[in-house]
């Protein structure tokens, strides 16, 4: 009998209902992440990339609610509808969050130090002291220099670059197995960013921790990724090894993202303001019949605009939801 | 050391204010209609224009502009606020003996509607469409559109005629003898409900809007989000992360109030006839007794200062950005 994964979640559905009916902001998603692993979630800005960060956290916010018959599991333990002291136990010790924001993600009035020692103090049940300690520890792991020092600063006398240290000293203090990563560095100037993506390859190589990184930048996946998956208007369109995925996309919106950055892809070099996909995304309420990604698709038939396509598994581990999947992931 | 600093910096801009506070109290009275020298001839029983010479030379009056004010300055340095003329007693002594019961009735009725409009707010802000949070709205409404002196008659109604358990005049019992500190501790006490309560309603009102509006904001705050996905308590969510932040409007405010408080003093001293420094200020300005009216302008600007003070403390105490920078 093999073990369970690390975290496997099956059919989560978040959405919230209106007098216009049901909004689905994240629909019949399926995920697995292995120990040690990086799983990129990737897709464009109102894809539903972070309610499932926060629903694999418990923490979606009202009005939205985990819905459906959906099942996220930690080694085999179901987090659906667990109790809130559960629930309370496993965050921040066994999966952490990194949010996007580093600047507003730091309460303004604690120094940084005591926002990471009360994690510690909290899960680990130290004591001022050695939770201080610790928290130093912590800061040094991050690559903040003087750390005996800057343990007292404040937020505000930290650049976003530092304080994004401090979120991931914070969130990877009690080593947690699992870090949500929710665009750790889109907030961030490019040159930092890099620094950012290094700092997540080097603390994932010396804890062992498995990292689900949500992005919408696909250099990112370029660059960190073992698997992928991407997300369109809350569903799974393709998913991957990083590596398959970005090479031969069997999706036309995959390819249309990987088109947009060909440089960085290709030569490595420094990261573009990319184009964008014509069109928008559509409106939750008013979800197009057929493939949600059709409208702004060069390839769509009128099978396309009629009928969803199904998320069609192509080899082991390779999957993607077109109706002219096979013909393009050839 | 920073804070040293920062208290000696204030300490010494507080000294000149009240300096400042004092030159100009004086000009401003000294414009002011009516002449002094009348409403003493007046308490007298009339005069003709003789006496009224004399009077103005008894008391100074008629020395030029600057003389009458270096006196006054000095004299104040000295401790010495002058002579009442209606009263004719030393005004330090009249305003000393009425500051303690203003102060008291507005600390008590303040510092109340501080606490309990927190924590309505706070409470409210958990659950931000739950009765509690409807009852404070319409707190809120009521307690801005009702004068204090209406909320007073309001209370001393209830209180004296429907359930008469409060006393509803005065200060203490002046029937009441023996109990030793404590039993007129009690009596005080017991006669400040009524008073503190009407001057607080209209501030508990202000604050629990203000705190539920700051607390749901603060809720919302992307680091409140962080704090939850660290597996803190939703109390320790509540009281520590959010309140430490929230607070800071509510402390902005409080500071605020400490000077305006005093002008609401007046209204409720006289509704629940409180021997308060509201009253004798009201009376003075009647009796054009400007050394009186001097002395407690006085007194209440260096209040008004030394709230200011505690604000800014409590500011620095609560806010590190305030405390690391200036
Ligand atoms: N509190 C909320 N209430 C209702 N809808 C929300 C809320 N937060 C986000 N959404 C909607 O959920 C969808 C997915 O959002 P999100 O997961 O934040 O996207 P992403 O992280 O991929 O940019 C978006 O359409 C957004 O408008
Ligand atoms: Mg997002």
């Amino acid at each position: 009998m093999s073990a369970a994964p690390l975290l496997q979640i099956e059919h989560l559905n978040v959405g919230f209902d209106t007098a216009m009916g049901a909004i689905m902001v994240v629909r019949d998603l399926d995920l697995v992440l292995e120990e040690g692993e990086t799983l990129c979630i990737v897709g464009e800005s109102g894809s539903g990339k972070s309610m499932t960060a926060l629903a694999i956290m418990g923490l979606v916010p009202e009005p939205l609610r985990v819905v459906g018959g959906g099942s996220i599991k930690l080694s085999g333990e179901e987090l659906v509808g667990a109790s809130h002291r559960r629930l309370r136990q496993i965050r921040g010790k066994r999966i952490s969050m990194v949010f996007q924001e580093p600047m507003s993600s730091l309460n303004p009035v604690f120094s940084v130090g005591e926002q990471i020692a009360e994690t510690l103090r909290l899960h680990e049940g130290l004591g001022r002291r050695d939770a201080r300690a610790a928290a130093i520890e912590m800061l040094q792991a991050v690559g903040i220099p003087a750390p005996e020092r800057r343990v007292d600063d404040y937020p505000h006398q930290m650049s976003g670059g530092m304080r994004q240290r401090v979120m991931i000293a914070m969130a990877l203090a009690c080593r947690p197995a699992i870090l949500i990563a929710d665009e750790p560095t889109t907030a961030l100037d490019v040159t930092v960013q890099a620094q950012i993506m290094d700092l997540l390859k080097d603390v994932q190589r010396r804890f062992g921790t498995a990292i689900l990184l949500i992005t919408h930048d696909i250099g990112i996946v370029a660059e960190a990724a073992d698997r992928v998956i991407v997300l369109y208007a809350g569903r799974r369109v393709e998913e991957g090894s990083a590596e398959e995925v970005l090479r031969r996309p069997a999706h036309p919106y995959t390819a249309a993202l990987v088109a947009c950055a060909p440089q960085q892809l290709l030569l490595g070099g420094e990261r573009r303001i990319l184009p964008e996909i014509p069109g928008i995304v559509p409106s939750l309420l008013r979800m197009p019949p057929g493939c949600a990604f059709a409208p702004r698709c060069a390839r769509a038939t009128a099978e396309c605009h009629a009928k969803a396509p199904p998320l069609l598994e192509l080899s082991a581990g390779r999957a993607s939801a077109c109706w002219l999947a096979t013909e393009l992931g050839r | 050391m920073r804070l040293a600093n920062a208290i000696l910096q204030r300490l010494c801009n507080a000294i000149l204010l009240i300096a400042a506070v004092i030159v100009f109290n004086f000009a401003l009275i000294h414009l002011a209609p009516g002449d002094p020298a009348q409403v003493i001839a007046g308490e007298m029983g009339g005069a003709n224009a003789k006496i009224l010479a004399e009077i103005r030379h008894a008391y100074g009056l008629d020395k030029p502009f600057l003389e009458q004010l270096w006196i006054y300055v000095s004299h104040v340095l000295r401790g010495d606020l002058g002579q009442s003329y209606y009263f004719n007693a030393p005004v330090a002594q009249l305003v000393a003996q009425r500051a303690l019961a203003t102060v008291l009735l507005v600390f008590s009725g303040l510092i109340a509607a501080i606490i309990f409009g927190t924590l309505l707010g706070v409470f409210s802000a958990r659950r931000p469409r739950g009765a509690l949070s409807h009852g404070v709205t319409i707190l809120s409404l009521v307690g801005y559109s009702a004068p204090v002196f209406w909320t007073g008659i309001l209370l001393i109604l209830l209180f004296a005629a429907a359930v008469p358990i409060f006393p509803v005049e005065g200060m203490m019992d002046p029937a009441r003898t023996g109990g030793g500190w404590i039993g007129r501790a009690i009596d005080i006490a017991h006669h400040l409900v009524l008073p503190a309560t009407s001057l607080g309603i209209v501030y508990l009102a202000q604050y629990s809007r203000l705190a539920r509006a700051s607390m749901l904001d603060v809720l919302g705050a992307d680091y409140i989000r962080a704090a939850r996905a660290k597996g803190l308590s939703e109390n320790v969510v509540v009281y520590k992360h959010a309140l430490r932040n929230a607070i800071l409007p509510v402390v902005t405010v409080a500071g605020l109030d400490l000077g305006r408080v005093f002008a609401g003093a007046v209204l409720v001293e006289t509704v629940f006839d409180w021997p308060g420094m509201g009253r004798l200020a009201y009376g003075s300005i009647l009796r054009r007794d400007s050394p009186t009216l001097l002395g407690i302008l006085l007194f209440s600007a260096v209040i008004v200062i030394i709230g200011n003070l505690l604000t800014d403390l409590a500011y620095r105490l609560i806010d590190p950005r305030i405390r690391t920078s200036a």
